[in-house]
């Protein structure tokens, strides 16, 4: 019985045993076509203008709810889903929602880019990142002022200034193709400050035309043109502004991949090649970056003939590193810039065969930020840098013809709160500058030192429907110079003290969610530069005979502003209103004279009562999500006030406006790009024609692994027009550059 | 809180930190090379040629009524080069050794300076005429690579 038990027992449990390898076999062979049948979902999200990473973003898989979010670098995955057609929702609280269909029914991984559109909604206090706009002043300044992503890709010039060209309120003053500095509503030299990283840029571009500045735009993030209360934070000068480069050189965000890109492009109107590579390393908590740009540019060609002695050579080399951590960050980073370049000759003053100017900047920065966890303060920022600057002008014959050094040591502290009160937020701190600037070859100028503190304030606050900024700064300044003598043509030369103030007060207010009204009423001040105050003799490569003044007194100007600032889904326009009233305004005038040792113009240093007004609007609006039409005009008048008279280099009007066409990765842009004649000119200064060109752009982006492509095609100048930059001072031998073609790559990568 | 977790971080750091420094003292040992010297500039506003005494031609604030002539394949008598300072008087040349004469000569297929040998860069030359023809000469103080005057041009003349 209990044998026959037994036996069925084995013969159950052997069926049972086969039926269940059998079941298991099944299931597995299921199981393994299962597998089959499953498939990984990953990707990238890049903000669509600035091509950066979207952390924090929901991709959202309707069909099976499952949810994944973006890191630090943009990424999500989704591993072994079900291979069939989904409806995926892209979600950020600073970007448009996107809803996208992905095919992943054959039987293939998929990792895709998926660009998301930022918002642009009324937003007052809402703090979307660390990276957003924060205040509504803020949102403005993002919206109207900011070059970034493919937008920078797409303006990208020959240099910082021909970058910018195009941005609302902009003109270039330019003595060649490579010495070229922005100007802002008719203001140039140092009132219009360069930094990188919120650090002053030393070189000498703001003292001479011919003097090129020391950045490389091909590797930045971004550009950001800064206006208003915020300006007093690095600079007294607030009626004029702020162009503010932004590379994270010492990196403060701590991430979990090695990220970077590398690119170049080709130009035809100047030969001109340029490589770039930019790559951020982390290790552990600390994170390195590394970045290196060549490019070279020949003669650069015009509708009617080459400009010969346009050539440019540059190289560009940086290393950071920072060490994050959570009481904050401590970081440096050592740059070294190399430019050569060759200012045109062959007008009258100039030398026939141009001027070579060879120039090196070499800069250590360091930073310390200190994060409060609590309390009222949010953290403290701790900058200093000691920057290496020196430049030579060369004559045809090789001979030296002017050489300029300086030796600069810049500090700066400043203390950023949360919520005092009524103010919701704000900084003070305090900044020092000490300059060792020495002159030799062919340039009488004394050699000067000079020290500058300053402390500052800045604040932020809201009261119902209106919001308020105001900044305030108070500066000490020293110029010691070398030589403490009388001089026939300056006077005595002798040390000067200025001790000046700004300050700054705008309020907008919200008539709706998506209209604003705002004024800003400034004060500012600036002192004469060294160069301003003792330069005497010639300069070679500006082809003039420059004359100081040793007893200028400082600039002082009342500005006001009054602006309308519309932000709506589809429809964006901003227009403002502005006069500066400024005293003892300091500008170099052609005298008419000759240095007759040199055969030189004679500029002679004078400060002028002045008025400077106009207007500038801007206006982009998007009937269709494919379609976008955008325009921009900018106005300035320049004045002296007590004869009516007309100001030397005063921008005419100008205007873009432009047709874009996107689709998906894909977007194709025509606009057109026109001045005014200059008729209101300064004694001994040439009218200028206007003009209007055609420019035409496409830009294709694509995703290959972890890589992504940005692909641009830019022509300038279509129908090979002759035009003329009313602010060049090499307008009188040749045009502007004729026809271009530029191609321009560049990857992302995140590995 | 600023402590290094670890030795690897600690070398890494320490690498990185090394490197940087070398950076920088490379770079401020290039720093050393001086600045070129700004003294003793010669200062004038005019050009006046003498001949034992006698006055050939002069130039001054760069206008001249005045021609040189220098006959063919031959020197030419001796200038001796004074100047004109703001004052427009005649003042001696410049007399360091750093501060030398120079010229340029638009067409030198015409006529060319010469100086005595040994005398090169003194403030005295001769022309010698080339081919018959017409060309300008301007002269420079030239000091340490640089220009510190130059005249504008005299018209040259090269007769048979």
């Amino acid at each position: 019985m209990l044998k026959s038990n037994i036996r069925r027992f084995r013969f159950i449990f052997t069926v049972y045993c086969a039926l269940m390898i059998s079941l298991f076999s099944v299931m597995n062979i299921y199981g393994m076509n299962y597998r089959t049948l499953e498939v990984n979902f990953s990707g990238i999200i890049i903000d669509l203008e600035s091509n950066e990473p979207v952390e924090g973003a929901a991709v959202h898989i309707l069909e099976n709810d499952l949810f994944s979010t973006s890191d630090k670098n943009g990424k999500f995955n989704f591993s072994e889903i079900e291979e069939m057609i989904y409806s995926v929702e892209i979600s950020h609280v600073a970007y448009k929602t996107k809803k996208i269909t992905i095919d992943l029914s054959d039987q293939r991984d998929r990792a895709i880019i998926i660009y998301l559109e930022p918002k642009t909604i009324e937003i007052s206090q809402i703090v979307v990142s660390t990276e957003k706009p924060r205040t509504l002043f803020e949102d403005m300044e993002e919206s109207s002022n900011v070059l970034k992503g493919r937008e920078l890709e797409k303006a990208l010039g020959y240099n910082l200034a021909a970058t910018l060209k195009n941005e609302t309120g902009l003109a270039i003053r330019s003595m060649g193709p490579a010495p070229a500095r922005p100007v802002i509503r008719g203001l140039g030299g140092d009132r219009v400050v360069i930094s990188e990283d919120g650090g002053k840029t030393v070189d000498l571009s703001a003292t001479s035309a011919d003097h090129a500045v020391t950045v490389e735009t091909f590797s930045v993030e971004r550009i950001e043109v800064l206006r208003g209360p915020q300006v007093l934070l690095h600079s007294p000068t607030t009626i004029g502004g702020i162009v503010n480069v932004v590379r994270n050189e010492i990196p403060t965000e701590r991430q979990n991949n090695i990220t970077g890109n590398i690119g170049g492009y080709w130009e035809t109107a100047n030969s001109g090649l340029l490589g770039s590579g930019v790559v951020t390393v982390p290790v552990k908590n600390f994170s390195f970056r590394g970045e290196f740009s060549h490019r070279h540019a020949g003669d650069i060609s015009t509708p009617i003939g080459t400009l010969k002695n346009s050539y440019s050579d540059n190289l560009n080399m940086s290393a950071g590193a920072g060490y994050i951590y959570d009481f904050g960050v401590l970081g440096f980073s050592y740059r070294n810039y190399e430019l050569d370049y060759g200012v045109p000759g062959g007008f009258v003053g100039a030398h026939p065969g141009g001027v070579d100017i060879e120039m090196i900047r070499k800069q250590f920065n360091g930073k310390f930020i200190y994060n409060f966890e609590s309390g009222l303060f949010e953290n403290l920022e701790a900058d200093f840098s000691r920057v290496y600057y020196r430049h030579k002008e060369f004559e045809a014959s090789g001979n030296i013809g002017a050489e300029f050094r300086i030796l600069d040591y810049l500090g700066r502290v400043q203390l950023n709160h949360r919520q005092i009160g009524f103010l919701t937020s704000g900084s003070t701190g305090i900044s020092a500058e000490y300059r060792d600037f020495n002159i030799g070859g062919l340039v009488f100028t004394t050699p000067a030192k000079l020290l500058n503190l300053s402390a500052f304030l800045f604040e932020h606050f809201t009261t119902g429907n209106f919001h308020y900024e105001f900044a305030a700064r108070y500066n000490i300044d020293k110029i010691d110079p070398l030589h403490k003598i009388y001089d026939d043509k300056l006077g005595q030369i002798k040390e000067r003290n200025f001790s000046t103030y700004s300050f700054s007060f705008s309020t907008m207010y919200q008539l709706s969610e998506v209209v604003h009204f705002g004024a800003n009423i400034s004060k500012s001040s600036r002192v004469p530069t060294i160069e301003e105050l003792f330069s005497r003799g010639p300069h070679l490569a500006a082809y003039s005979y420059e004359i100081g003044n040793p007893n200028l007194p400082d600039e002082s100007g009342l500005g006001v502003e009054l602006f309308v600032y519309h932000k709506f889904s589809n429809f964006f326009f901003n227009f403002n209103l502005f006069r500066n009233d400024i005293n003892s305004y300091i500008i170099p005038r052609n005298t008419g004279e000759k240095n007759y040792q040199t055969f030189l113009s004679v500029y002679q240093t004078s400060s002028v009562d002045a008025v400077l007004q106009g207007f500038e609007g801007q206006i982009e609006y998007s009937p269709y999500d494919f379609f976008t039409i955008s325009a921009n005009i900018s106005y300035t008048s320049g004045k002296y006030a007590d004869n009516s008279k007309n100001l030397p280099q005063i921008p005419p009007l100008k205007s873009t406006l432009e047709l874009k066409f996107s689709y998906e990765n894909f977007s194709v842009s025509s606009g057109l790009e026109g001045a005014s004649s200059q008729r209101k000119v300064d004694d001994f200064e040439q009218p200028t024609s206007g003009y209007i060109i055609l420019n035409s752009t496409a830009q294709y982006s694509f995703q290959s692994g972890d890589l992504i492509h940005n692909i641009s095609l830019n022509l300038d100048n279509i129908f090979n027009k002759e035009y003329r930059n009313h602010l060049s001072r090499v307008k009188s031998i040749l045009p502007e550059a004729g026809r271009n073609v530029r191609l321009t790559y560049k990857m992302f990568f995140v590995l | 809180m600023f402590l290094y977790k670890n030795i690897s971080l600690y070398k890494v750091s320490l690498a990185i930190i090394t490197i940087i420094l070398s950076a920088i003292i490379i770079s401020c040992s290039e720093e050393s090379d001086p600045v070129a010297p700004q003294e003793d500039h010669f200062e004038a506003i005019g050009v006046v040629l003498y001949n034992s005494g006698i006055e050939l031609a002069s130039i001054l604030r760069g206008e001249t009524n005045d021609t040189l002539h220098a006959p063919l394949g031959e020197i030419s008598d001796h200038f001796e080069v004074k100047f004109y300072n703001e004052d427009e008087t005649i003042i001696d040349p410049p007399g360091t050794e750093h501060q030398t004469l120079s010229w340029e000569i638009a067409d030198t297929s015409v006529a060319e300076v010469w100086q005595h040998p040994g005398e090169e860069g003194g403030f005295e030359f001769h022309l010698k005429g080339k081919k018959v023809g017409t060309t300008t000469l301007e002269l420079f103080v030239l000091h340490e690579g640089h220009r510190d005057f130059r005249s504008g041009l005299f018209p040259v003349k090269v007769v048979e």
